[in-house]
């Protein structure tokens, strides 16, 4: 995992250097036009016309922004259940997360970006003298509605169904190969959180990324699964498996990411 | 958005402080610390990590049932009934206890019902904690006691002793059949802690004696010996409120600093046609005497309605082994049969009078088991055939049958050798229907020999290495095995032709068990299960009647359950 989450965090980040190196080598800048995007691509934006005050002054109210989004981040989930007493020391599953999301709806300051999200993590332990060993995949929607504040960036609300993937290991010197299980699990995440712009464009219709900080937190939910693990078919016929009980990934979680708009 | 922030961020600091709790300890505790425990119907499995005992019953097609009981804290001893229906497990609890959930010393009795195959768990809470356990034969009693352990208190009182009381439920549970019982009772507390007058010597050893024929009535005792003494204690009403003081027979006169140690108890059996049968024996650490015990009327003033009288004998060597023995018909046959290897001779005791009979042996034979009822030919009636063996590693005597009736006066015709060259170590008997056979362990260990009493034939079979040997609680069968190995041979005592199967994993330890009936969901059978010590302790389990390694079957992790 942590091999798999530098490689992702090297490429976004030479991604990041490249694209900027691009933009200033293109010579955008303030007195460019803004090119607008593809019809196909352009958000609903409900932004308020410009008004005048009391005084007669024009004040102008920018709307957020509709921009794709990619982050690349780490979770940390909180699991208290007993079932994961096998696979951990510290009740704790850490993940690489990586989300993908576009702006749909913009009105006045607020908007709304759906996007899709794979987390993937995986705990060692002994449990007993048996090795042990859990994996799980979060597939998710989640669904970001976000309430901006210009270039201090916007808070998050994020919900998030979706599936997950589990798979538990158990090695046990009584048989050649280990006890395992696998399954696709409903799965949800509900969590709030702030994204703070570390590295704006200079012009707001620049197609420059710009660069996110972003930390959430919440609560994640899988459906129970029975750790009923069994023998592979290379342990032949006559092998029996092993009943930890029932194993429920749910708790709190914490995710702390980077991100890259366009 | 700000209250919102806020919340997040309390939201997010409590998640993490109340979640970084960590797993159970249980998952740190390696497996390694399992015991195994044979049973009639089941293998037990003591987890002290976990304070439980899990219980395999075997299912058909070679598969295992576990159910899980909560035993105390820090086992200290376990033990098996005579019939292996009955587990003991003996905690210490939490010591010292510094909260009110830490807890107390207590005796669990996990029982498997031989009908249903159902397994029901009862606790006994004690006061103290004490480390031995000794098991009445006859399932009425258990005492713990503090014996020759280290002590593990700041100050042990080493001549305390707990009586539990098995037929009767523990003080403090809900009333039922046993409801008298308790403190507010007729009866005292359940169990029952007393402290054991003392002249100086600890309990050692303990022995339940059969009902006795006692002046007074019919009774059980308890025998304990300590090491410079033996006491006699009324097991029959040791849980009254006001119990019976016991009785120690001390065995020096008081006139030499010497010390006699006992080393063996041996009690005459229950004849319900004799009214004053009660007779106990006893033989000290190198000593020459026999110690016999009669009883008669208390003295004046006695709590008890008995009295121990002590009668000495020489039979000119120390005693190996000694037992009761019938040599006629009558009940001045009654004998104390002792072996004296010094002088390669039995000496015949009578209990009452302490006359002597020294009968010469061919062999210095040290131990001897009653074979009566098993050996070719009706002896002649109420007199006793034993079982003489165990000559030392350098004789070629074997075994021999020793025929009472014969004995005194006419040695040589009396005793027969059997065609055994090899010494013998040990002696295991078989269950009925093959009582007749003796399996027997030779000093060498790369052999054992199967001997047939019914015919006097003694069968050897041959082992590539040191074999542990498991006799099938039906008698049909033994099986033998290398500690650490994977082979393992089954041996019907039909034919006494082995079958080899293998397991994958070295054994440790191997058990003969029955399956549930057709009724009860199984199919009647029997289940071989060889328990591995590998991982979290897995088991080969095979059809004991028909074992065949490819349809044995490999249950591992038996005690990978959650806590």
């Amino acid at each position: 995992v942590n091999a798999f989450a530098t490689l992702v965090l090297a490429t976004l980040a030479s991604s990041i250097a490249l694209a900027s190196t691009a933009a200033r080598a293109q010579g955008v800048g303030p007195d460019a036009p803004p090119p607008l995007p593809p019809p196909e691509q352009r958000p609903l934006v409900v932004a308020p016309a410009p008004r005048v005050d009391g005084e007669g002054t024009w004040v102008r109210r920018e709307a957020p922004e509709a921009m794709w989004r990619f982050e690349l981040g780490y979770r940390g989930n909180f699991v208290t259940d007993a079932g994961f007493g096998p696979f951990s020391t510290r009740d704790y599953l850490g993940q690489v997360s990586l989300a993908a999301s576009r702006t749909l709806v913009v009105v006045g300051r607020f908007s709304f970006a759906p996007g899709i999200a794979w987390d993937f993590g995986e705990s060692d332990a002994t449990a007993r003298g048996d090795k042990s060993s859990l994996q799980m995949s979060r597939l998710e929607v989640p669904l970001e509605g976000r309430v901006h504040f210009g270039r201090w960036g916007y808070v998050l609300v994020r919900a998030a169904p979706g599936v997950a993937f589990q798979s538990a290991e158990i090695d046990d010197a009584s048989l050649s190969s280990p006890l395992t299980k696998t399954r696709w699990l409903f799965a949800g995440d509900v969590s709030g959180g702030y994204a703070f712009p570390i590295w704006t464009r200079p012009v707001r219709a620049d197609h420059t990324p710009q660069i996110w900080a972003q930390a959430d937190g919440g609560y994640g939910w899988v459906v129970a699964q029975r750790l009923d693990l069994t023998p592979d078919s290379s342990s032949g016929s006559g092998a029996s498996g092993v009943d930890l009980g029932t194993l429920t990934m749910r708790g709190a979680f914490v995710r702390v990411a980077v991100a890259v708009s366009f | 958005v700000r209250a919102l922030a806020r919340f997040g961020g309390v939201a997010v600091a409590a998640c993490v402080l109340g979640a970084c709790g960590g797993r159970s300890p249980y998952w740190n505790a390696p497996a390694n610390g399992v015991t195994s425990y044979g049973m009639a119907d089941a293998v037990a499995l003591v987890d002290d990590a976990d304070h439980r005992v899990v219980l395999l019953t075997a299912l058909a097609q070679q598969n295992l049932q576990t159910t899980a009981f909560t035993v105390g804290h820090h086992v200290t001893s376990t033990a098996t009934s005579a019939d292996g229906q009955r587990l003991f497990v003996l905690s210490s609890g939490d010591q010292p206890r510094r909260t009110a959930a830490d807890e107390q010393p207590s005796l669990t009795v996990i029982t498997v019902d031989p009908a249903t195959f159902q397994a029901t768990s009862k606790r006994y809470e004690m006061s103290v904690a004490l480390p031995n356990l000794a098991i009445d034969p006859q399932k009425d009693w258990a005492v713990a006691y503090a014996g020759s352990n280290d002590s593990q208190s700041f100050v042990q009182n080493p001549n305390e002793i707990v009586i539990f009381d098995l037929d009767h439920d523990p003080s403090g549970s809900p009333a039922g059949a046993n409801a008298p019982n308790g403190p507010n009772g007729p009866n005292g507390p359940n169990p029952a802690s007393r402290t054991l007058q003392s002249f100086g010597g600890t309990p050692q050893r303990l022995t339940f004696t059969p009902v006795l024929e006692l002046p007074a009535s019919q009774r059980r005792l308890l025998v304990i010996e300590s090491d410079i003494d033996v006491t006699l204690l009324d097991l029959t009403n040791s849980t009254l409120a006001k119990p019976p003081p016991e009785i120690t027979v001390r065995l020096t006169s008081g006139m030499t600093s010497a010390q006699l140690q006992p080393a063996g108890v041996v009690v005459d059996g229950f004849d319900p046609t004799s009214t004053d049968d009660a007779r106990i024996a006893l033989r000290a650490v190198g000593d020459r005497e026999i110690f016999t015990f009669t009883f008669g009327p208390p003295v004046a003033g006695s709590l008890n309605d008995f009295a121990p009288i002590l009668n000495l004998t020489d039979v000119g060597g120390v005693p190996s082994d000694f037992a009761f023995v019938r040599t006629s018909a009558a009940s001045s046959g009654l004998r104390v049969a002792a072996l004296v290897p010094s002088t390669s001779s039995a000496v015949f005791v009578d209990p009452d009078s302490s006359v002597t009979t020294q009968v010469a042996l061919p062999a210095p034979y040290s131990s001897l088991s009653l074979v009566t009822n098993v050996v070719n030919g009706t002896p002649a009636a109420g007199t006793d055939v034993a079982l003489l063996w165990n000559a030392g590693i350098q004789s070629s005597s074997g075994v021999a049958l020793w025929s009472l009736e014969l004995a005194v006066g006419q040695p040589y015709f009396s005793v027969e050798v059997l065609g055994v060259t090899q010494p013998i170590q040990a002696v295991d008997d078989v269950s009925p229907p093959n009582q007749r056979l003796k399996v027997l362990e030779t000093a060498s260990a790369s052999s054992f020999i199967v001997l047939d009493l019914g015919s006097s034939t003694a069968s050897p079979l041959n082992t590539a290495s040191q074999a542990t040997l498991a006799l099938a609680p039906d008698g049909e069968r033994i099986w033998a095995f290398a500690q650490g190995g994977t082979a393992l041979d089954q041996i019907p005592f039909a034919n006494l032709n082995p079958v080899e199967v293998t397991t994958t994993q070295p054994i440790r330890a191997v058990y003969d068990v029955a399956r549930p009936p057709a009724a009860l969901g199984g199919d009647g059978g029997r289940s071989l299960i060889a328990i591995h010590d590998q991982g979290a302790v897995g088991a080969t389990v095979f059809d004991a009647l028909a074992p065949d390694t490819a349809t044995s079957r490999v249950v591992p992790a038996l005690v990978l359950e959650g806590p």
